[in-house]
């Protein structure tokens, strides 16, 4: 004799007894292994799309500035390339719209210029020559088109000048080019069709064309915005360093947009930039390079002056610069009367021609007139008056041409009259007089002032000077000295000064596709009950078997065995039972992950709007999920198989389990103290907790379900010292209650078990039960904003300004409506989707840069958020124009995502980069409450143009219309704006897509709750047989002295009814108080009948449970029961 | 000192209760069981315990046994006493020094007979040949030789208690203590086990302790005791049980 043999002997003689606590554990395996296979299945299935999206391309650099084609030529020429990097592929990547023949449009497209190098990138895709000569489109765009191969599709894309739209030469007007294809080729979405630098799941729409037809109609031909490269090493692919060195190693001035012009007039170098203005990080490099040759500057900010006037006398249309004076050639001096060194602060100098035009004199007061860029992007007037403090002679320097850059549209024409820039002009105002300047001095500037007053009034977000003269060592020639220059500047350089850095994009990626929420922890969190609930059949199960064995454990215990050698023996039974149940589990995970998996896949489609997640396991999850099960089912045995050894042993050889009196009273006190803590501490939590604040009513809740189940547990047995009264089925039925207070843990467990299903179903039942919101509250998730739209181009034109809509061709009906509405712009910054809808770890959001009006006009419910003044706090939203000292950018999310999807929480940071690769540190100062902004962070105007200043125009609005024309607005929009790729939605609907994901979660929880249900029931129906077994010789005397079987039917009915409701409504009552705030937000239709269909179903299921305990309890005949042991 | 046997024939088991009382706190007061019972034993000795039911026979045996403690007074077993234990060791106690023959057999229905009168033996290093042979011998001895390989569930209600008997003798215990071994059994059978235990306690020079209600039991038994009133009392031979 052994342990191992007694071990096994048990196991196999109470075989049916382990054969059920067996399929508890495989339960509870299954359900907690197939929770985390579930999160393995998200996360493989993520890592497998951005594998196939991405193809061969481990970084990426997109930018809005457009080089020559060639440099993946000179990347590859640089030594270090082949060491790290495999090959590169120069792209044009913008974003447009493309119209099918019949008018159908599909916004939001990548339109994607290609080489065979891209085609490369994708080896399955077919002939990389061939394709990169054809139009290619995917699937996904071709079936929202409805269109066909041989289709002629029109693509409209935003126009790529060098000069920022909203800089002060910017062309606001030209913005949205047109290119006619022809479908040449119709690829599926799988592969290189689903394509996207986007980490997200939804399929892309995917336009592929030759790249020279791309940049032919955006004018950019020859160059490109878009560079991948394929890593051949660990360190290519996982970090940007390498990528980004190459490259600034490949870069010329002609790449960053720089050129050095000789003014072999005047002996000096001019530095300029095709973007017209030099922006911070270039000057500070030219400024390096010139200090580290020994060589003097000079900076100037040219710029158009409207009007120059002295009282009544004007010249239209004039160069006037900021610079400060130099007194030594080149670029000094300014000849000028009287002699000045400097151009103080609110002077200014003409040049004799000027003061000629103007009958000016020294001392008179000098109007500027001019167009300045406001914060909205818009072109302003203004003007300036300075003192006339002196005359430019009109010679030397005063007649360079150069002191301006290229204009495009003025400097390249021949006269006043071929003027042709992005800016309104009035040629009338020209004279025959200013036409002959134009013939003998073209730019030649006519005003000066100094450069400090001219960057104040002058300067924007692009940048405060137009061109850097440099002048060259004594003794240099410019043709010498030029390109020694340009070298020492391109070392000054860095990519990201032009907002070229390269991103490791697969790498973040692959980390982005751990997902934004854990769907394995997700998984356990809504497997949580039911794990629970395995957890307490398995002890519930195993103390029935123990019980059934407790004399023998008496007997070990009186032959002198060692309690814990006992408890050993008992364990290492229920270890084998677990492992083996565990085992079996793994299987079942299997499939309840594929069932998981399966009905996400039809829930969810129409949430995420494609069906993407494939079955994938890891070997850990098996091994960790199986650890914790075995753990979970001993730690469930471990508190039987305690009770048990700890008993006297007489008690056992004689009676069985019996709780000691002080055990008793010690139960009895904790159950009246669990009772009277969760009651009250649940009451007290309701009743001060805002109304809002769902996470503490669910505190309160679980308090009251833990008070509930504790009053129940002290009333359990109350009855017993009262004797019988009355007769009949009421008689019958106080009996059977009776019953239930033998085995106070047996009727604990059952009714926890029956309460924690119905608390999750009424919970979840509740909160799914989604009311309408009323879109019209300004205090909604709306903010009163009841349409939303978003152009794949940005406007540059206000849509608010009635002018403005019609240069933009609104119509006349659309115009109507905007006349009595109102709407908010923002400039948006692309990110990506940080809303419930993307599946992948956001870590680049979407921002939204808000203007001051939709800021003072508040509106939406917040959350929370680190108001301090009255004035914050009654529109938290003036929270975006603080500063902070750290120059952190502040920022307002929705609560959902901020919780859920970026895990910040108020005054939290998060970090991004901007174009040029920069951090950008975003504050939380406010969290909105189920909000429409559940994609994006909305930061400040002022922030967004100073901190992103590449971003241009408006993309993104929300109307506040007059009642019952939201969708008319809608479609009117996008008719009018399609060439912008308008898209409306309304924010009922906004709002209803963002609850279709959390209505997915509920129903998958809501499931879960009926398989916890299922448990419940199972403990339920095993605990009134057992006791129907256990008191047959007492059912068959009551049988034998005359009553009926419907007698002992109603007890055990009764028996079976007082558990059920007690834990019924314990789970009911403290759902409501958990749900109280959705429920009482909810408008329309009310969750009460639909909970107490719930509520009766469940009922119903567990009355099932004592049918087979009536059934045993009647048909089990009654001398052999009676003269059973 | 050890309570266990030592083997040698020399070394007598002694056993001494010494006012031994044991009471209980029920909600309708303190409930006493025993009153100072004094009782000398040593080995070879083969007593009755008789009295009433609820008189506390059973709470004397199980106190002697191990399972139970005094309230006050002391029970050594070899100068050891059992109360003043931790729970390893009056495991182990109960294992080496004490043989319990319960009313109900008690045997584990999963197991043989063989297996069965093994057990005690799991608390040492597990059965061995050498304890499988003493293990047969004895079942050899209770008339059992050809049912080792049975079940409890093919047994007679007699056949049972023999198991128990050579159970409770595997491990040469010092102590011998029935509890109404005979209780469930029939007249015939009831002599062939009282026959069967004293002739074990005997030869293994055991304090033979008999609790019963029977008086054709007790009456087999040298010497018998009374249990009234908490009181134990010596009947003298020839007196009325």
């Amino acid at each position: 004799m052994s342990w191992v043999r007694l071990v096994l002997k048990s196991l196999v003689f109470h075989g049916a007894m382990n054969l059920t606590i067996l399929l508890g554990c495989a339960v509870g395996s299954a359900v907690l292994v197939g929770a985390m296979l579930v999160g393995d299945s998200m996360r493989g299935s993520l890592r497998a799309m951005t594998l196939e999206r991405l193809g061969g391309i481990d970084q990426a650099l997109v930018t809005d500035r457009f080089f020559p084609r060639d440099l993946p030529q000179r990347l590859a020429e640089n030594p270090g390339f082949s060491k790290d990097f495999a090959s590169s592929a120069a792209i044009i990547f913008v974003r447009g719209s493309v119209t099918a023949p019949d008018g159908k449009l599909a916004a939001g497209v990548n339109l994607i210029g290609t080489t065979a190098a891209f085609w490369e990138l994708f080896p399955d895709s077919g002939d990389p020559e061939k394709l990169a000569q054809e139009v290619v489109a995917n699937r996904e765009l071709i079936d929202a088109l409805s269109a066909k191969q041989e289709d002629r599709l029109i693509a409209r894309l935003e126009s790529a000048s060098p000069i920022p739209k909203e800089g002060y030469m910017g062309n606001r007007d030209q913005v949205v080019k047109a290119m006619p294809v022809l479908v040449g080729r119709i690829i599926p979405n799988e592969g290189v069709g689903s394509f996207s630098l986007e980490a997200t799941q939804r399929r892309p729409l995917n336009l592929f064309v030759p790249i020279e037809m791309l940049a032919g109609s955006i004018g950019q031909k020859g160059r490109a915005n878009g560079l991948f490269l394929k890593a051949d090493s660990s360190a290519g692919r996982k970090s940007a360093t390498a990528a980004d060195t190459i490259l600034g190693q490949s870069l010329t001035l002609e790449d960053y947009g720089l050129r050095i012009r000789q003014e072999k007039d005047f002996r000096l170098l001019s530095i300029e930039d095709r973007r017209l203005l030099l922006s911070p990080p270039i000057v500070k490099a030219i400024g390096q390079a010139c200090d580290k040759l020994g060589v003097t500057r000079q900076e100037v900010l040219s710029y158009l002056a409207t009007t120059i006037a002295v009282d009544k006398e004007t010249v239209p249309y004039s160069i006037a610069v900021a610079l400060d004076l130099e007194s030594s050639p080149p670029l000094g001096p300014l000849l000028t009367d009287p002699a000045v060194a400097s151009i103080p602060e609110g002077k200014i100098l003409l040049n004799q021609w000027t003061v000629d035009r103007l009958k000016a004199k020294l001392g008179d007061i000098v109007r500027l007139e001019y167009d300045v860029v406001a914060t909205d992007g818009s072109l302003q007037p203004a003007a300036h008056e300075f003192e006339l403090a002196g005359i430019v002679a009109m010679k030397g320097l005063a007649l360079d041409r150069d002191f301006t850059p290229e204009y495009p549209g003025i400097t390249n024409a021949d006269t006043f009259g071929d003027w042709d820039p992005p800016i309104p002009i009035d040629l009338g105002r020209v004279t025959k007089a200013d036409e002959a300047y134009w013939d003998d001095y073209r730019t030649s500037p006519k005003a000066f002032v100094s450069l400090a007053e001219g960057q104040k009034l002058w300067g924007s977000r692009f940048g405060d000077l137009t061109t850097i003269r440099v002048a060259p060592p004594s003794g240099a020639s410019l043709e010498e000295f030029a390109p020694r220059l340009g070298e020492e500047l391109l070392r000054s350089l860095k990519p990201a000064d032009a907002g070229m850095a390269f991103i490791p994009v697969k790498s973040l990626d692959l980390a982005a596709s751990s997902g934004s929420t854990d769907f394995g922890q997700l998984f356990l969190a809504f497997s949580f009950f039911l794990i629970i609930s395995a957890a307490l059949l398995v002890g519930l199960l195993f103390r029935l078997g123990l019980e059934t064995r407790t004399k023998q454990i008496g007997l070990l215990l009186a032959v002198g065995l060692p309690p814990k050698s006992v408890s050993r023996l008992l364990l290492a039974e229920g270890l084998i039972v677990a492992l083996v149940g565990t085992a079996l589990g793994l299987y079942g995970a299997v499939l309840y992950a594929q069932g998981m998996i399966a009905a996400l896949g039809s829930w969810w489609q129409d949430a995420v709007s494609t069906r993407f997640i494939e079955f994938h396991a890891s070997p850990l999850s098996f091994v960790i999920g199986a650890v914790v099960s075995v753990l979970i089912a001993l730690f469930a045995m471990w508190g039987g198989v305690r009770k048990a050894t700890r008993q006297e042993i007489p008690q056992l050889l004689q009676r069985g389990i019996l709780l000691p009196s002080k055990v008793r009273q010690r139960r009895s006190l904790i159950s009246w103290g669990l009772a009277i803590v969760g009651l009250l501490g649940g009451v007290a939590v309701a009743f001060l907790s805002p109304s809002e604040n769902v996470g503490a009513f669910f505190g309160a809740g679980g308090l009251l379900l833990v008070g509930l189940l504790g009053l129940f547990s002290a009333t359990l047995g109350e009855g017993s010292a009262r004797g019988f009264r009355g007769h009949g089925p009421l008689a019958y039925m106080r009996l059977g209650i009776r019953n239930t207070g033998r085995h106070p843990f047996r009727s604990i467990l059952t009714a926890t078990l029956i309460a924690l299903a119905t608390f999750t179903i009424v919970a979840v039942g509740a909160m799914r039960v989604g009311g309408s919101v009323d879109t019209s509250q300004k205090s909604s998730g709306s903010g009163g904003f009841q349409l939303v739209g978003q152009t794949s181009v940005p406007l540059y034109r206000s849509l608010a300004d009635p002018d403005s809509r019609f240069d933009l061709n609104i119509s006349d009906d659309a115009e109507t409506i905007l006349e009595e509405s109102k709407l908010a712009s923002f400039a948006v910054r692309s990110g990506e989707d940080a809303s419930c809808l993307n599946v992948y770890q956001p870590r680049n959001p979407t921002l939204l840069g808000a203007d001051a009006t939709f800021l003072g006009r508040g509106g939406f419910v917040f959350a929370g958020s680190i108001a301090e003044t009255p004035e914050e706090k009654e529109s938290p939203w003036l929270l975006l124009m603080r500063r902070f000292d750290d120059g952190s950018v502040p920022a307002i999310g929705d609560a959902n995502t901020l919780q859920w999807i970026l895990k910040l929480g108020l005054n939290d940071t998060l970090t991004v980069q901007n174009a040029s690769g920069e951090p950008v540190k975003l504050r939380i100062v406010g969290s909105l409450s189920k909000s429409i902004f559940q994609g994006e962070l909305v930061i400040g105007m002022a922030d967004m143009r100073s901190h992103f200043p590449s971003v241009g125009g408006k993309s993104f609005f929300l109307f506040e219309t007059p009642p019952g024309v939201v969708e008319k607005l809608g479609e009117l929009l996008e008719k009018d704006l399609s060439d912008y790729g308008f898209v409306a939605q309304t924010s009922a609907q906004r709002l209803a897509d963002f609850a279709a994901v959390e209505h997915t979660y509920m129903a998958a929880f809501q499931t879960l709750g009926g398989f916890g249900l299922l448990l419940g029931t199972i403990g339920l129906g095993v605990v009134l047989v057992r006791n129907v077994i256990e008191r047959q010789r007492e059912l068959a005397l009551l049988r034998a002295v005359g009553f009926q079987p419907s007698a002992i039917g109603w007890m055990v009915m009764a028996e079976n009814v007082y558990l059920l409701g007690a834990g019924l409504l314990s789970g009911a009552i403290s759902a409501g108080v958990a749900v109280a705030p959705t429920v009482l937000q909810v408008r329309g239709h009310s969750p009460i009948p639909s909970l107490a269909l719930t509520l009766l179903a469940v009922f119903a299921v567990g009355l099932v449970s004592g049918i087979a305990a009536v059934a045993v309890a009647v048909r089990t005949p009654i001398l052999p029961a009676l003269r059973s042991e | 000192m050890s309570a266990e046997p030592t083997g040698d024939p020399s070394e007598t088991t002694r056993l001494l209760v010494e006012r031994v009382s044991k009471t209980y706190q029920s909600a309708t007061g303190t409930l006493s069981i025993l009153e100072e019972v004094d009782l000398s034993l040593s080995g070879g000795d083969a007593v009755a315990i008789m009295g009433p039911s609820g008189s506390g026979k059973s709470t004397l045996l199980n106190m002697l046994g191990g399972l139970d403690t005094p309230t006050s007074g002391v029970i050594r077993v070899n100068d050891v006493e059992p109360a003043s234990m931790g729970a390893a060791e009056l495991a182990r106690y109960r294992n080496r020094t004490v043989g319990f023959v319960f009313q109900d057999h008690h045997l584990l229905p999963q197991c043989s007979v063989l297996e069965n009168v093994l057990i005690p033996t799991l608390a040492g290093e597990g059965s061995s040949a050498q304890t499988e042979s003493v293990a047969r011998d004895l079942l050899s001895r209770v008339g059992l030789a050809n049912r080792l390989g049975h079940r409890p569930s093919q047994l007679s209600g007699g056949e049972r208690q023999r198991v128990a008997i050579a159970r409770a003798l595997i491990n040469r215990p010092a102590l011998l203590l029935g509890d109404e071994p005979t209780g469930n059994l029939d007249a015939q059978t009831a002599s062939e086990i009282a026959d069967l235990l004293l002739e074990l306690a005997e030869q293994h020079q055991a304090i033979l302790i008999v609790v019963t209600h029977s008086s054709e039991l007790a009456e087999r038994l040298p010497r018998r005791f009374m249990l009234n009133a908490g009181r134990l009392d010596e009947v003298q031979a020839g007196s009325p049980a």
